[in-house]
């Protein structure tokens, strides 16, 4: 006799297009984004936000564009995580906020963040980098 | 799935919330209620659109009825269509008497029309005009000398009574393609128009006017302005291309010039010296007419048609001359004892008192409305 082995359907919690509204590859159906993905593709708007950049909601976004025309040292680098955690605090209720990281490279103007959380729900640790860098 | 809900109202948020609720009802998408979320940047740009849609066609809309109108130019543009026109600001009217040193045989000195008199309201001086010529008296007889020639000494002239009105004079010339007065604080009581140096006379209405007449129709137009209109010679005379308008009027700064108890001359030309008693303090200055009273009483003049037939007519029309009344009955003679057949007996209260002697003018204003020969009584 066959034995049977359950399966546990994977649940979708969380659920969101992307960006660019892509769709599925060979059906006209749209793509979305679920669970991690989805909650990593939100903290990534959200930092790339800047405040007063949302219509009628002035506060909403992490502001580290501001700080682009400062000059790289730690004390940016301190103010810079202290938006992020902030701003994720604030606006993604989703995200456990275990630790972001902010590492600057002077020589590549570029700064990358790198935000440790867990999915609320979900304890597994995710990791989400992000570089950012001048753009000509 | 259900329908979404109609938005009922302007508030972005709301709006916002409606979307939410709607897509709550599906589970396909579950991130919408997150600001981070791509869903939550499509639920902004629908919200912003919808709310911008929203309160632009609710105001477009708004303005296109005189009840709902709130911007006064299309208040005024509603109400020119019924032939209304709104009020100009109002001068400031003081009663004085002037006292008049001059070294002159006559024993009658003449006060020339627009005389400018300086007025003093706390740290403010207005001045003030007079709207026609005064004749000032003296009683002091001439003296002669042993010979019998008259020997001029300084006499004192007098004359009481005299009515200024607050403002300064202005002289526009204009064009026929362009007869918009350029000054929004006119008095429209004081406009005075000429065409090539004949004097038009201002009518209110084409009643009795034929094609050759020299008459004039004022006209509401934006920003508190109005417009000199002519009678397409067939209800007046038409002036054509090339023609020299010209308009003269008195600007003034309405209110503000109430309460003048002080004035002072810079001097009359003739005159050694001028001193001025204020009679009756300056009273009645009015800024124009404001948007809810000409909500109000646009349709009321229509359906007055300036006739003063029905004691309500009356009412309607003194309430519209006259801003500043509190409470007003108008009743026929017929209803008081004795009967007293023939008469329209107002009863009037003034806010304040304020205008109160302006109000003088209502029979014979009203005369000219009436359309039955009966007698009017101001109490």
């Amino acid at each position: 006799m066959a034995s049977i082995t359950p399966l546990t359907r994977r649940s979708e919690i969380h659920s969101d297009f992307h960006k660019d509204l892509a769709l599925l590859p060979g059906r006209n159906d749209i793509a979305r984004r679920v669970n991690e993905n989805s909650v990593k593709e939100a903290i990534k708007n959200i930092l790339l936000t800047d405040r007063g950049e949302r219509l009628f909601q002035p506060l909403v976004g992490s502001d580290i564009r501001a700080l682009l025309f400062e000059n790289v040292s730690p004390v940016t680098s301190i103010i810079m995580r202290d938006r992020i955690q902030s701003a994720l605090e604030a606006y993604e209720p989703r995200c456990g906020l275990k630790d972001v990281e902010v590492l600057g490279d002077i020589d590549s103007n570029s700064v990358r963040i790198n935000v440790v959380f867990y999915v609320i729900n979900n304890e597994t640790p995710q990791t989400l980098s992000i570089d950012i860098d001048r753009v000509r | 799935m259900a329908n979404i809900s109609p938005v009922q109202n302007l508030d972005f948020f709301e709006t916002k919330s409606a979307l939410k609720t709607y897509l709550s009802n599906q589970d396909r998408f579950a991130d919408y209620d997150f600001e981070g979320s791509n869903m939550n940047v499509l639920l902004d740009l629908l919200a912003y659109n919808t709310f911008y849609n929203n309160y632009y066609y609710n105001m477009a809309i708004s303005e296109m009825f005189l009840d709902s109108a709130q911007e006064r130019n299309s208040i005024v543009s509603h109400a020119k269509e019924l032939n209304y026109l709104p009020r100009s600001r109002r001068s400031a009217k003081a009663n004085v008497t002037i006292n008049i040193t001059a070294t002159q045989a006559g024993n009658f000195f003449i006060i020339p029309k627009d005389t400018k008199i300086n007025g003093k309201c706390g740290n403010t001086t207005f001045s003030f005009l007079t709207e026609k010529a005064y004749t000032a008296v003296t009683s002091q007889i001439l003296q002669r000398d042993s010979k019998g020639d008259i020997i001029l000494v300084p006499r004192t002239y007098s004359v009481s009574g005299v009515e200024v009105f607050q403002g300064r004079l202005l002289t526009e010339t204009l064009d026929i393609t362009d007869t918009v007065l350029s000054n929004n604080m006119i008095d429209t009581r004081s406009l005075y128009v000429e065409v090539n140096g004949d004097e038009y006379v201002y009518k209110t209405d084409i009643f009795g006017i034929t094609a050759t007449d020299k008459v004039f129709y004022l006209q509401p137009e934006e920003d508190n302005k109005y417009s000199i209109q002519f009678g397409q010679d067939k209800f007046g005379k038409q002036p054509t291309a090339g023609d020299t308008i010209t308009a003269k009027y008195r600007i003034t700064s309405g209110p503000d010039a109430n309460g003048v108890n002080s004035m002072t001359s810079n001097g009359i030309a003739g005159s050694a010296g001028v001193s001025i008693t204020v009679n009756t303090a300056s009273a009645g200055g009015m800024i124009s007419e404001t948007g809810d009273s000409i909500r109000t009483f646009a349709p009321k003049a229509l359906q007055v048609q300036e006739r003063a037939v029905t004691t309500r007519d009356y009412e309607i029309l003194l309430r519209n001359r006259f801003p500043n009344i509190e409470a007003i009955s108008v009743y026929g003679g017929d209803e008081v004892e004795p009967p007293q057949f023939g008469k329209v007996i107002i009863s009037v209260d003034v806010t304040g008192g304020e205008g109160a002697a302006d109000f003088e003018i209502a029979p014979s204003e009203l005369r000219n409305h009436r359309r039955v020969r009966c007698e009017i009584e101001v109490q």
